[in-house]
């Protein structure tokens, strides 16, 4: 069923994922609380739309999550559903990576998930009622190369999701947690920016595709949600074959490394670069 | 030339942009008769399609990213033909019925161009075989559309217009339309009609039980000019 009226508290809202929830949310009447750290990009999330309210917050501010939750549940009420887009990547070897920029990651993707959680509950179990969103990934999963400060945080999501989940079967929360492959969004295209050998050189899906999985999660029930075609088939390949599976992921990552490398050499011969 | 108008505070640019929505369409092959009864009043008249039917365009569209905001609006457009114009073919389409679920949106449009949007429930369910489109007003249900995925095809970009009527003045407004990742099929719909006028107005039309054409256009852009007036000797 459509999410109708209601508080809806959405991170990451200036851009990609979070921001396109926002706005459907908004689209289908409800009050949403659009959250970020970028402010200017939260003000096109909220651009003409009179039911989302721009709040500044960093993820990572145990003070300001729970600050923002109190105002919420003192000006509107309560939160009746909660969405935890918000999101980094940094790409990089682990035995290059900075270990600074991995914690960053960390505190993000998944410490930001689980203090917005953690403030957000009691108030959803005083009412017996609530939705929980957390975006975790494929890459919750299913590791891939260059990506292991990404993917240790969406395990993390997972774990955290799945045990918050049977905790409350017992409650009418619903809890979602969303496991999307590659997604067209400007995070995907700042991957693509640091290293395009990371994604292997794939196409990713329509965000829109990832939000109707999502609603039809919550009304079915479902924890865990794959959307896109063959992603819910990558997972049970990682769960029951790791081994081959890992060898595909090295063949992608060595076409996308070629696939670059060929880009390289096609712009020095353009620029007059001929090998002799 | 870009004009500005303000709507509830805010200042609006023509052309107003869509730059992201979504839409669920079926279009129906009604009587003509019907038709011109609905229509009659405008001054407009109906343009016939197969066997010189008249046709009826319905559509749920959620407005995601546009200059007037999120929401999500129906429209019953008849199809009709260019104003004192001897060719049958349709020129645009008569905006007969606009419920949205926004304020601002529902300001604008009556404002900017005298389309004759209203508050109304409005709510769309994406589902794994088909899409549900409900229509409520005031408690009333109007109706239930449901869209079944048909198969990929590719949509042109259109420009048509679209003709207003509101307190009895008749305004056109020059429309474009453009969309990617749409998916088509003949039929495709099952509707049901509420206790409403409106489900009313469209029983009177003798809506077949089968669409002509149905599908979704997920990713529509579109573009509003300023409205003009249609002067009333150019309806013959």
């Amino acid at each position: 069923m459509t999410f109708r009226g209601g508080v809806a508290v959405v991170t990451g809202a200036a851009s990609g994922m979070g921001q396109l929830f926002a706005r459907r949310l908004a689209a289908q009447g409800a009050t949403v609380i659009a959250a970020d750290i970028d402010e200017p990009g939260l003000e096109t999330t909220a651009r003409h739309a009179r039911s989302v309210e721009c709040a500044r917050l960093d993820v990572t501010d145990a003070g300001a999550v729970k600050e923002l939750v109190a105002r919420v549940e003192r000006d509107h009420g309560g939160i009746d559903r909660l969405v935890n887009a918000a999101g980094i990547a940094r790409v990089g070897l682990l035995a290059e990576q900075d270990v600074d920029e991995i914690e960053l990651v960390m505190r993000v993707n998944y410490l930001g998930t689980m203090r917005l959680v953690k403030a957000a509950l009691p108030g959803m179990l005083s009412r017996n009622s609530g939705d929980i969103v957390n975006f975790a990934s494929l890459a919750g999963w299913l590791p891939t190369l260059r990506l292991g400060a990404y993917d240790a945080s969406k395990f993390a999501v997972v774990a955290f999701s799945e045990v918050l989940a049977h905790e409350q079967e017992d409650t009418a929360l619903r809890i979602c947690c969303v496991c999307p492959p590659v997604v067209e969004t400007p995070m995907v295209d700042g991957m693509r920016v640091q290293d395009p050998a990371s994604l292997g050189g794939q196409r990713g899906i329509q965000p829109g595709v990832v939000i109707d999985a999502i609603e039809r999660g919550l009304d079915a029930g479902r924890l865990f949600v794959f959307p896109g075609p063959g992603t819910a088939a990558l997972q049970r390949a990682r769960r029951l074959a790791p081994g081959p599976l890992w060898g595909f992921i090295r063949r992608t990552e060595r076409t996308g490394a070629e696939r670059r490398q060929r880009a390289v050499d096609h712009t020095r011969w353009e620029a007059g670069d001929h090998p002799v | 030339m870009t004009a500005v108008a303000t709507v509830m505070g805010e200042p609006i640019t023509f052309p107003v942009e869509v730059r992201d929505a979504r839409s669920w369409f079926a279009s129906f092959l009604v009587p003509f008769d019907a038709m011109s009864r609905l229509v009659g009043p405008t001054g407009l008249e109906p343009a016939t399609g197969l066997g010189g039917r008249a046709m009826l365009s319905l559509a749920f569209v959620r407005y995601i990213d546009s200059d007037l905001g999120p929401y999500h609006e129906v429209a019953v457009a008849p199809l009709v033909r260019a104003p004192g114009s001897d060719t049958p073919k349709p020129a645009g389409a008569y905006i007969r019925q606009l419920p949205v679920n926004q304020a601002f949106t529902c300001e604008a449009g009556r404002a900017l161009w005298g389309f004759p949007k209203f508050m109304a429930e409005i709510s769309i369910t994406e589902g794994r075989r088909g899409d549900e489109c409900v229509l409520e007003h005031e408690g009333a249900h109007v109706m239930t559309l449901t869209v079944a995925h048909g198969c990929p095809a590719p949509m042109r970009d259109t420009a048509l217009d679209a003709y207003s009527w509101l307190d009895g003045r008749l305004r056109r407004t020059k429309w474009s339309l453009g969309g990617r990742w749409s998916r088509m099929r003949p039929g495709g719909v099952t509707m049901a009609l509420g206790s409403h006028p409106i489900a009313d107005e469209l029983r009177a039309l003798e809506l077949p039980r089968r669409a002509l054409l149905s599908g979704c256009v997920s990713s529509v852009t579109m573009s509003f000019d300023a409205a003009e007036d249609v002067e009333a000797g150019a309806v013959a």
